[in-house]
């Protein structure tokens, strides 16, 4: 079997390689978004540390 | 010691661990990549044996390969909904904070899922059945169901104080479980264009092997995947939920974890 | 004293005398949505005759819909609810009567209706009274199943959107077999099963949906 056939998919390409494609793509969304969000919200954490720090200082 | 005893204690004491949310998160940090991994290999080997191995249908010809993607997603969607509901319904009996976690970051898991199951099915729909959508039972309540969780997500989004948005959500999706039966026995109630079921049926499947096999191993594996997105983003739920509570603060200044 | 149930009911019935439009605003909604159609549509009295039924049903169902925002509302701003939540009668015993009060106002008086509106659909007789019947037995359920949305948007300013988002997918199995049954008689065939279904529905409605309703409201009044 070579490549090109398989790309072809017996005449079935693009219903084949859409729903895989989408499936993959939706699949990626939900593992990068709740990555970004937990970096972020990580971020707002450490900021709101240092900020605490800083107020803690200018009390002494 | 009794060895029923000793698992008894065992799921117990996991349960009660879980329920913390500060235990979930450092139980999660070593489950997660598990559940990542175990996906990523049985959806590999699914691909692997579903797109080159296993022969072309007599009657579908290629086609029918998104029956690799379709199927599993098709029953992850009601999956989804059910560990939703039990979630919820845990949470308003035993008042477990972490349960309601499950709920919340399972319904757009669920939604997306439903979504999918609606798109991959209705594109193999248009050169088998020669449309994209008939108006038959399992489509329809496939439809239905993706509504019941955008319904879910809106009440959630709708309260502005968290704790009264997450039990009206939770109260929601127990009291929308009534149509999760309705949606699998809809194949026998209602007559329609839709293949029968042939996976669950009495006197074992009606599949060739080479095709039950990747496909045992999708449906293994999205069920992984679902873990794997679950314990990410109730990871992020829970730093935001608990964001002033010291542990968290612990957590996040401690560079190494 | 008197029976939780019952009590409840008299009361919603005494408030609803007292502020009579509550019933005719559903009616009249229930009445132009239905007329709609016939304008939109070419003018051809088979189709009209054809899709009547479902015309009639989503209109009841629309109808419904609309008259649940306002259900629990001024119990909620008068603090009524709030009494009722810390008083010692059975909740769901309450909202059983208050729900069938409301159906009383809205589903039972739209079915009431209904044969008129077959009549200008050309609906023939003896598929009039299928389709009443099927109103008469689906319509409760609609009323139970939708004071749990009421109850669950009732402290949100703008719930009226969310209610239809939240009942409107939980309405859908009633429409089936409420639609379906006119459908199928037309066809001649026997709508026993549908019926049968709708009767189903209605006993479970009216078992387990005074516990949501009460559930609810207990999540939402703080």
């Amino acid at each position: 079997m070579n490549w090109s056939e398989f790309f072809h998919m017996g005449g079935y390409a693009f219903e084949v390689w859409t729903c895989w494609g989408l499936t993959l793509a939706v699949l990626i969304c939900f593992v990068i978004y709740p990555k970004r969000r937990n970096a972020r919200i990580r971020s707002e954490i450490l900021r709101q540390i240092h900020r605490e720090q800083l107020d803690q200082k200018n009390d002494a | 010691m009794n060895p029923l005893k000793s698992i008894w204690n065992f799921l117990s004491s996991t349960y009660h661990r879980l329920g913390s949310p500060r235990e979930f998160y450092t139980i999660s940090q070593y489950t997660t990549p598990v559940f990542g991994f175990l996906f990523l290999a049985l959806s590999l080997f699914g691909t692997y044996f579903g797109l080159f191995v296993a022969p072309a249908d007599y009657q579908q010809g290629d086609s029918f390969r998104i029956l690799f993607v379709h199927v599993p997603v098709a029953w992850m969607s009601l999956f989804v909904y059910v560990v939703m509901a039990t979630a919820g319904a845990i949470g308003l009996i035993w008042r477990m904070k972490m349960a309601f976690v499950v709920t919340i970051c399972s319904a757009p898991i669920g939604a997306a899922f439903t979504a999918l199951a609606l798109l991959t099915g209705s594109i193999w729909g248009k050169p088998i059945w020669g449309t994209y959508w008939v108006w038959d039972a399992r489509l329809t309540s496939e439809l239905i169901l993706l509504f019941l969780y955008f319904g879910i997500m809106a009440v959630y989004y709708a309260f502005e104080e968290r704790k009264t948005a997450e039990k009206a959500t939770a109260l929601l999706a127990v009291v929308g479980v009534v149509i999760v039966p309705i949606i699998h026995y809809s194949v026998e109630w209602w007559s329609s264009l839709h293949q029968g079921p042939t996976v669950f049926v009495e006197g074992g499947p009606k599949m060739p092997p080479e095709m039950l096999l990747p496909l045992a191993f999708m449906a293994v594996g999205f069920m992984f995947f679902y873990g794997y997105a679950l314990f990410l983003s109730m990871q992020a739920k829970v730093l935001d939920n608990e964001r002033k509570s010291r542990w968290v603060k612990e957590i996040v200044s401690d560079k190494t974890r | 004293m008197k029976n939780t149930l019952v009590l409840y009911f008299q009361r919603e019935w005494q408030l609803m005398f007292r502020n009579t439009s509550s019933m005719i605003q559903p009616l009249v909604f229930f009445i132009i949505i239905a007329l709609l159609f016939p304008f939109s549509l070419p003018a051809e009295g088979a189709l009209l005759q054809k899709i009547g039924g479902g015309v009639i049903w989503v209109s009841a169902v629309l109808a419904t819909m609309l008259s649940l925002e306002s259900m629990f509302h001024s119990d909620y701003q008068d603090g009524t609810l709030e009494q009722m939540l810390i008083h010692p009668r059975s909740l769901p015993l309450a909202m059983l009567g208050k729900a069938l009060a409301h159906w009383t106002s809205t589903g039972l008086v739209l079915t009431a209706f209904s044969p008129i509106l077959c009549i200008t659909f050309n609906i023939p007789n003896e598929q009039i009274w299928v389709l009443f019947s099927g109103l008469m037995l689906g319509t409760p359920s609609l009323s139970l199943i939708g004071a749990i949305g009421a109850a669950l948007t009732v402290t949100l300013r703008r719930g009226g959107v969310l209610i239809a988002i939240v009942i409107l997918p939980l309405y859908i199995p009633i429409l089936i077999f409420g639609a379906g049954m006119l459908s199928q008689s037309a066809q001649g065939l026997e709508v026993a099963s549908q019926l049968y279904a709708l009767a189903a529905i209605l006993m479970l409605s009216l078992t387990l949906t005074p516990f949501a309703i009460a559930g609810a409201l207990r999540v939402t009044i703080n």
